[in-house]
C-alpha cells in the first residue's frame, strides 16, 4: 500500500503517453493549449452566435484546432452545475451502496443478512433472518459505519444497547441483541417492524388519514415516546423515517440510536457524544439546542414531535435545510428565524404563482380528504397554536412534557380550549417592540384595556398623528402596532362577546392570530410590540416574564439587523430595570452598560427618542440609587423636551413627575410641590382627567403634600385619585388599593384612626382580589392595621392580622427580609399588652436577631431588644431583662434616626425597670453618661 | 490541521486521535458536495466511501508536506477507490455474475436524479472520467491535477485558489475549459451502458 500511495503522492499518472520522451512535441502540445485556452477564453466572453466567425478569424491557419475549439465552446457548461458532478455524485453513491451491499448474504450473531433496508448518518440497516431457520423471525440489524473513526460512536451504541433492553413498549421497536462484527464495526439486532414509514402511511391511497386519524395516530407516538421519558431515555432523532406505521395501523418507534440515558452521573462523558452525534441528525429534525450542542433533554424530543407533526399536517416541513448547510445557515435557520405556522405555510403554497408547489399541494390536501383552502382553515387556530408550541425555539418554552403536548391535541380533538394558545400570543409578541410615545400608550394599553377603550383609543390616534408628523415609515409601523390594538379592543366589544367581559390573557390570545399572520414579516413591529409587552409586564410587577419579552425583542431586533439606535438604548435600559426587579442585579448592571454606551453614541438623533432614553435612564439610576446621575438625566430629558415640543406637552408632565419623585427623595419637598404642580396642570389642560398619566399625577403631588404635612390637599387629591382609579382599573384592582393604603396615611397622620382602619382594611381586601394570596405587601398593610388597631388600644384585634402577616411573609419573603422583622416587633409589643409574655420573648428574641441579620439601621433591633427586655423583667428574668434594656436604651439613645417616639419608650421602660427595682443610683449614672444635659437627669428623678 | 498532520507524522500518536474526526470530516464534506442537489437528508450516503478512504489515508505511510498535499492523496484516494468500483462492477456485470441484486429492494433510484445541465449526465460514468482526465494530463498536467483536487477531492474554487497559490479567477478560467475538454472527450464515444448506471 505505501508503495503505491507514495507514487500516488506525486501527481496524477500520465496516460498513454509519457511526456517525458517527447519533450519537442511536449512543448508545442504546450504551445497549443496555450493558444487554445486564450481563445476560449475570450470565445466565451462572446454570445454563441458569434463564435464560429471569432473562430474562422482567429484560427485561419489549423482546421483542427478550428474545429476542437469549436466543439469545446459546445461543451461549456457555462453557469451551470457540470455533468460531471452529477456523474461523480452517482459515482459515489453507487459505490457507497455497493459497499453496504458486500455485507449481504454475510452472517451476524446468527442472523443471515438479506438485503440492505436503509442507511443514514450512523450506519446501515439490514433486514436479517435466523440462519439456522429454527424459526422464521426477521429482525433488523444496524451495522455501524465509521465506529473504527469515532472511539465515541461504539460507546454510544454500547449506551444503546443498556437503554434501548430496558425499554420495553408495544409502540417501540425493540432491541434483540448487540456486538461487534469481524472488523470491530458494532451491530444491534432489532425487532424488525414491517410497516411503511408515518407520512407514507399516512398518505397511502389504502389508507389517506384524515386529520383527526393523523392527529389520534400522533397521541399513540407521543405515548411511547413519553413512555421512554419515564425511563429516562430521549430519543433525540424522531422523525417520520424512524416512526414505522404497520398494516394494522400501529405505530412503532425505531433506532433510539442517539438516545442518551438522562442522568447526571454519565452527562458528562456523554457530553463530547452530544455533538458529534447531532451532527449525524437530519437537521431539519434536529432541535435549536441540538443544532447549538447544548444540552439535550425530553423537550427535544417535544420539538421533534413538533416537526413530525407539522409534517403530518401540512405535508411540509418546517424548515427547508439546504443540502450542503454550514453550521452558521443552520443556526439562522433553526435556531433564529420563525417558521410559519403549518396554516400559513399552506396558504403561502396557494398564494405563491408555483403550479407545481400548488398541485402538489392540492394531493397533499387529498391525503387528508380536503381542498388546500379548507387544509388551511382547519389548521387556522388551534392545530397552529399547537404545533408553534412544540416548536418554540427556548425548550422552558415548549410543552413541559409530551404528555401535555398530547393532552393538548386530545383537548382539540375534544373540542376542549387548548393550551397552546394561552400564552402563545404571550410568547410571539415577545417578538414586538415600539418606541417613544406608542409604546407607552401600548403598555398602558395593555394594561387598562379592560377598562378605558374610549380613553385609549383616542391616546391611540393622538400618538399616531405625532407619529406621522415625525416619519412617514416610523407612522407606518406605528400603525401597525395601533392597527393590532385595535383588533384586541374590537374583541373586547362586550356585545361581540355575549356581554361577558373578557380577561386580559384571553384577549391577548384572541389577537395572536392576527399577530401571527399579519406580522411575521415585520420584525421591527414585531420587536415593538415584544417591548410594549414586557414594559406592560414589568408595570404588572411580574418581572420575570417582562424579562422574558424584553429579551426577546432584543433577539428579534437582532435578528433583523436593526441598526443599534437610541431605540435599542430603551429596550436595554427597560430590561435592565426589568432585571434589577427580578433580582438579577449583575444581568441588570449588564444591560445598563449596554444603554449607557447607546445613549452616549446616540446624541445626534432625533430628540424626542434621546429624551425618552434619558428618562429611562434617569429611573435606572434610581433604581441603583445614583440620585445625583439619575437628576442630571431627568433635567437633560427636560430641556431637550421643552426645546423640541415646548412646555405644555405630556411628555413634559411625564418627567416633571420623575423630577418630583428625585426631589422629594432629596428632601427639596418644595422643588417636588412645584415639579407635580407643574405636570397636573399639564395634563389637566392636555387629557382627559380620567388619563391614567393625569391620575398618576395627582398621586405624586398628594404624596409630596403628605410628606409636608399638607394632609388635607393630599387627602382630596388622592380622594379623586381613587375615584378615577377605580373607573379606569376597576373597583377592585391593585391600583386602587395602593391608593387606599396612601390615604390612610394621611388620616393617619390626621390622627384619624377610625378612617385609617378602614381605608388599609379595604386595601388588604383588595390585594387580596387583585394580586391573589401571596402578595407579600398584603402583609405590610396588615401589620399597618394592626398599628393603628393599638393606637387605639384594641390589641386583642391586632394579633390576627399580624400572625396572618407572618404566615403570608414565610410562603413569599426571604427569612430575613425587615418586613418579616418589623411585623415580629409589632406583634411582640401587641402580646406584651395583652400579657402573654413566654410568646412575647420568643417573637421579640426573633426579631431582634432578624434586624440584626439585615442591613437595618442597628435603633431596629435595638427597639426589639428593649421591647424583649420589658418582656423578660415581667417575666422575672432580671438579669437579662436589664442587659436588653440597657443595650436597646444605649443604641437608641445614641441613634437620631429613630423617632421620637421609640426613644422614649426605650427610655421609659429602662426607668421603670431601675425604679421600681430600687436602684435610682444605677439610673441615675445611665442617664448622666447617656444623656450629659442635667435638665434630663432632673426631669427623670423628679418622675 | 497541517500542524497536527505534522505532528502525526513525527510520531505523536495523540495527534492522530485529534487529526481523525477532523479528516473523517473533511471527506465527508468534500463527499457531500456532490449531492448538493439531493434533498438534505441523503446527503450522508457517502459514508462508506469516505470511511474507505479515510481507513486508507490512515494506513498510509507516507510524509505529509502541509495540507494541499493531504488533499492531493485524498483526492487521488478517492479517484481510486471510485474508478476501482466502477471497474470490478464492469466486469461483474459483464461476467453475468451480479451477486448482489437478486430480491434487493433498491434503496435510492439513484442515477435517475441526476439528469440535469445542459448536457446530459445520465450516463457519464467515472470511469470515462478517469481516462479523460489522463488524457488531460498529457496535455496540461496542471489543469488535470485542478480536476482532480476538485472533482475527486472536493476542494472549491476558492479552496483551490488558496491552495494552488493562484487566483479564484484563474481557477475558473482553468476549471471551465477543462471541464469543456473532458466533457469533449467523453461525449462522441462514450460506449451506452444497457444498464444505465
Amino acid at each position: 500500500m505505501s508503495s503505491g500511495m507514495n507514487s500516488a503522492a506525486e501527481g496524477p499518472v500520465n496516460g498513454d503517453t509519457p511526456p517525458s520522451e517527447k519533450t519537442g512535441e511536449n512543448r508545442s502540445i504546450s504551445e497549443r493549449w496555450d493558444r487554445l485556452q486564450h481563445l476560449f477564453e475570450t470565445a466565451i466572453a462572446l454570445p454563441p452566435g458569434e463564435w464560429p466567425a471569432f473562430v474562422e478569424r482567429e484560427v485561419p491557419d489549423d482546421p483542427e484546432l478550428r474545429t476542437e475549439l469549436l466543439e469545446l465552446l459546445k461543451y461549456d457548461p457555462g453557469d451551470h452545475t457540470s455533468p460531471l458532478t452529477h456523474a461523480l455524485g452517482a459515482a459515489l453513491n453507487i459505490t457507497s451502496r455497493d459497499r453496504r451491499r458486500q455485507l449481504v448474504g454475510k452472517v451476524v450473531a446468527n442472523y443471515r443478512l438479506k438485503q440492505v433496508i436503509g442507511h443514514g448518518g450512523t450506519g446501515t440497516v439490514y433486514l436479517g433472518e435466523r440462519a439456522d431457520r429454527q424459526y422464521s423471525a426477521q429482525v433488523a440489524i444496524k451495522i455501524v459505519d465509521g465506529a473504527a473513526v469515532y472511539d465515541t460512536l461504539g460507546q454510544r451504541v454500547r449506551a444503546e444497547r443498556q437503554i434501548l433492553a430496558s425499554l420495553n413498549h408495544p409502540n417501540i421497536a425493540r432491541l434483540l441483541d448487540a456486538g461487534e462484527i469481524d472488523d470491530g464495526r458494532p451491530y444491534l439486532v432489532m425487532e424488525y417492524v414491517h410497516g411503511q414509514p408515518l407520512d407514507r402511511f399516512c398518505d397511502d391511497p389504502k389508507v389517506r388519514l384524515d386529520l383527526r386519524g393523523r392527529l389520534e395516530l400522533f397521541i399513540q407516538i407521543c405515548a411511547a415516546v413519553q413512555y421512554a421519558h419515564q425511563n429516562l431515555v430521549v430519543h433525540r432523532d424522531l422523525k417520520p423515517a424512524n416512526i414505522l406505521v404497520t398494516a394494522g395501523g400501529d405505530p412503532k418507534l425505531l433506532d433510539f440510536g442517539v438516545a442518551k440515558l438522562l442522568d447526571a452521573g454519565s452527562a458528562g462523558a456523554t457530553l463530547a457524544l452530544t455533538r458529534l452525534s447531532d451532527r449525524l441528525l437530519t437537521p431539519e429534525y434536529a432541535s435549536p439546542e441540538q443544532i447549538l450542542g447544548r444540552t439535550v433533554t425530553t423537550s427535544s424530543d417535544v420539538y421533534g414531535l413538533g416537526v413530525v407533526l407539522y409534517e403530518l399536517l401540512t405535508g411540509l416541513r418546517p424548515y427547508v435545510v439546504p443540502a450542503q448547510a454550514t453550521q452558521l445557515q443552520l443556526e439562522g435557520l433553526i435556531c433564529v428565524s420563525d417558521p410559519l405556522r403549518p396554516s400559513s405555510a399552506v396558504r403561502r403554497v396557494i398564494d405563491a404563482g408555483d403550479s407545481a408547489a400548488q398541485s402538489s399541494l392540492v394531493d397533499i390536501a387529498n391525503c387528508r380528504h380536503l381542498t388546500p383552502e379548507r387544509l388551511a382553515h382547519r389548521l387556522e387556530g388551534d392545530l397552529d397554536a399547537i404545533v408553534m408550541r412544540a416548536l418554540r425555539k427556548e425548550p422552558n418554552s415548549r410543552y413541559g412534557s409530551v404528555e401535555q403536548f398530547a393532552e393538548d391535541i386530545r383537548r382539540f380533538l375534544n373540542n376542549e380550549p387548548v393550551q397552546a394558545r394561552q400564552g402563545n400570543w404571550i410568547y410571539y409578541s415577545q417578538r414586538f417592540a415600539r418606541r417613544n410615545s406608542l409604546a407607552v400608550a401600548a403598555a398602558s394599553v395593555f394594561i387598562l384595556f379592560l377598562a378605558t377603550f374610549g380613553i385609549v383609543m383616542s391616546v391611540q390616534r393622538q400618538h399616531i398623528a405625532e407619529e406621522r408628523d415625525r416619519a412617514t415609515a416610523e407612522s407606518e409601523r406605528a400603525e401597525r402596532v395601533s392597527d393590532f390594538m385595535l383588533r384586541v379592543f374590537t374583541a373586547a366589544d362586550p356585545f361581540e362577546n355575549n356581554g361577558e367581559v373578557l380577561t386580559a390573557s384571553q384577549l391577548l390570545d384572541r389577537a395572536a392570530g392576527t399577530i401571527q399572520s399579519e406580522l411575521n414579516e415585520q420584525p421591527e413591529v414585531r420587536a415593538r410590540l415584544l417591548e410594549a409587552i414586557g414594559r406592560a409586564y414589568r408595570r404588572q410587577s411580574q418581572p420575570e416574564r417582562a424579562v422574558t419579552f424584553l429579551q426577546e425583542s432584543l433577539r428579534v431586533r437582532r435578528q433583523a439587523g436593526v441598526a443599534e439606535t437610541a431605540q435599542t438604548g430603551q429596550l436595554f435600559t427597560e430590561l435592565a430595570i426589568a432585571l434589577r426587579n427580578a433580582g438579577r442585579f449583575a444581568e441588570s448592571d449588564r444591560a445598563f452598560q449596554d444603554a449607557l454606551r447607546i445613549a452616549q453614541q446616540s446624541g445626534s438623533e432625533n430628540p424626542l427618542v434621546q429624551s425618552r432614553l434619558l428618562v429611562d435612564l434617569g429611573r435606572l439610576e434610581m433604581f441603583r440609587s445614583n440620585v445625583d446621575a439619575a437628576q442630571k438625566h431627568f433635567s437633560d430629558a427636560l430641556r431637550i423636551t421643552r426645546q423640541a415640543l415646548g412646555p405644555r406637552n405630556q411628555d413634559v408632565g411625564e418627567i416633571l413627575l420623575e423630577m418630583a419623585n428625585i426631589l422629594s427623595w432629596r428632601d427639596d419637598l418644595d422643588g417636588a410641590e412645584a415639579a407635580a404642580r407643574e405636570a397636573l396642570s399639564i395634563y389637566r389642560e392636555l387629557v382627559h382627567p380620567q388619563h391614567p398619566d393625569s391620575v398618576m399625577a395627582s398621586i405624586r403631588l398628594a404624596g409630596v403634600l403628605l410628606l409636608k404635612g399638607q394632609t388635607t390637599e393630599a387627602g382630596t387629591l388622592y380622594e379623586g385619585a381613587i375615584n378615577m382609579q377605580r373607573v379606569l382599573y376597576g373597583p377592585n384592582s391593585s391600583q386602587v388599593a395602593d391608593s387606599l393604603d396612601s390615604l390612610a396615611q394621611v388620616r393617619l397622620a390626621q390622627n384619624n384612626l377610625k378612617d385609617a382602619e378602614q381605608l388599609t382594611r379595604d386595601a388588604i381586601a383588595i390585594n387580596k382580589e387583585a394580586r391573589g394570596d401571596n402578595f407579600y405587601m398584603t402583609g405590610y398593610l396588615q401589620t399597618s392595621l394592626a398599628q393603628i388597631l393599638s393606637r387605639q388600644g384594641r390589641y386583642a384585634e391586632a394579633e390576627a392580622p399580624l400572625r396572618a402577616a407572618l404566615d403570608l411573609y414565610g410562603r413569599t419573603l426571604p427569612p430575613d427580609h425587615q418586613y418579616v422583622a418589623a411585623a415580629e416587633y409589632v406583634l411582640g409589643e401587641v402580646l406584651l399588652a395583652t400579657n402573654q409574655l413566654s410568646d412575647a420573648e420568643a417573637v421579640l428574641t426573633a426579631s431582634m436577631n432578624r434586624w440584626r441579620r439585615t442591613d437595618a439601621p442597628a435603633w431596629r433591633a435595638a427597639r426589639s431588644a428593649s421591647a424583649l427586655g420589658e418582656a423578660l423583667y415581667r417575666e422575672g428574668h432580671i438579669q437579662d431583662a436589664e442587659k436588653y434594656l440597657l443595650m436597646g436604651y444605649r443604641e437608641l439613645s445614641t441613634e437620631n434616626s429613630a423617632d421620637k417616639t421609640t426613644r422614649q419608650k426605650a427610655r421609659d421602660r429602662v426607668t421603670r425597670f431601675y425604679t421600681e427595682r430600687g436602684e435610682p443610683d444605677k439610673l441615675r449614672q445611665l442617664l448622666i453618661t447617656m444623656e450629659p444635659s442635667t435638665t434630663t437627669v432632673r426631669d427623670t428623678r423628679n418622675n | 490541521m497541517t500542524r497536527l498532520l505534522s505532528a502525526w507524522q513525527s510520531g505523536d500518536a495523540l495527534a492522530l486521535e485529534r487529526l481523525t474526526p477532523l479528516i473523517y470530516e473533511e471527506l465527508r464534506d468534500r463527499a457531500r458536495r456532490y449531492m448538493k442537489n439531493e434533498r438534505a437528508g441523503h446527503t450522508l450516503q457517502a459514508t462508506a466511501v469516505v470511511h474507505e478512504a479515510f481507513v486508507k489515508l490512515v494506513e498510509m505511510n507516507i510524509s505529509w508536506q502541509d495540507r494541499a498535499h493531504f488533499f492531493a492523496v485524498a483526492a487521488r484516494q478517492m479517484r481510486r477507490i471510485l474508478v476501482d468500483h466502477a471497474k470490478a462492477r464492469y466486469r461483474s456485470k459483464r461476467g453475468g455474475t451480479n451477486t448482489t441484486t437478486t430480491g434487493m429492494i433498491d434503496e435510492l433510484p439513484m442515477t435517475e436524479s441526476m439528469g440535469m445541465g445542459p448536457v446530459t449526465s445520465g450516463d457519464i460514468d467515472v470511469l470515462e472520467i478517469d481516462e479523460a482526465l489522463q488524457r488531460l494530463a498529457t496535455h496540461n498536467l496542471r489543469l488535470s491535477e485542478i480536476v482532480e483536487l476538485h472533482y475527486f477531492g472536493g476542494l472549491t474554487y476558492q479552496e483551490l485558489a488558496e491552495t494552488l497559490k493562484v487566483s479564484e479567477a484563474t481557477i475558473d478560467r482553468d476549471l471551465r475549459l477543462a471541464k469543456a475538454w473532458i466533457l469533449r472527450q467523453i461525449r462522441p464515444q462514450r460506449p451506452r451502458d444497457p444498464e444505465g448506471v
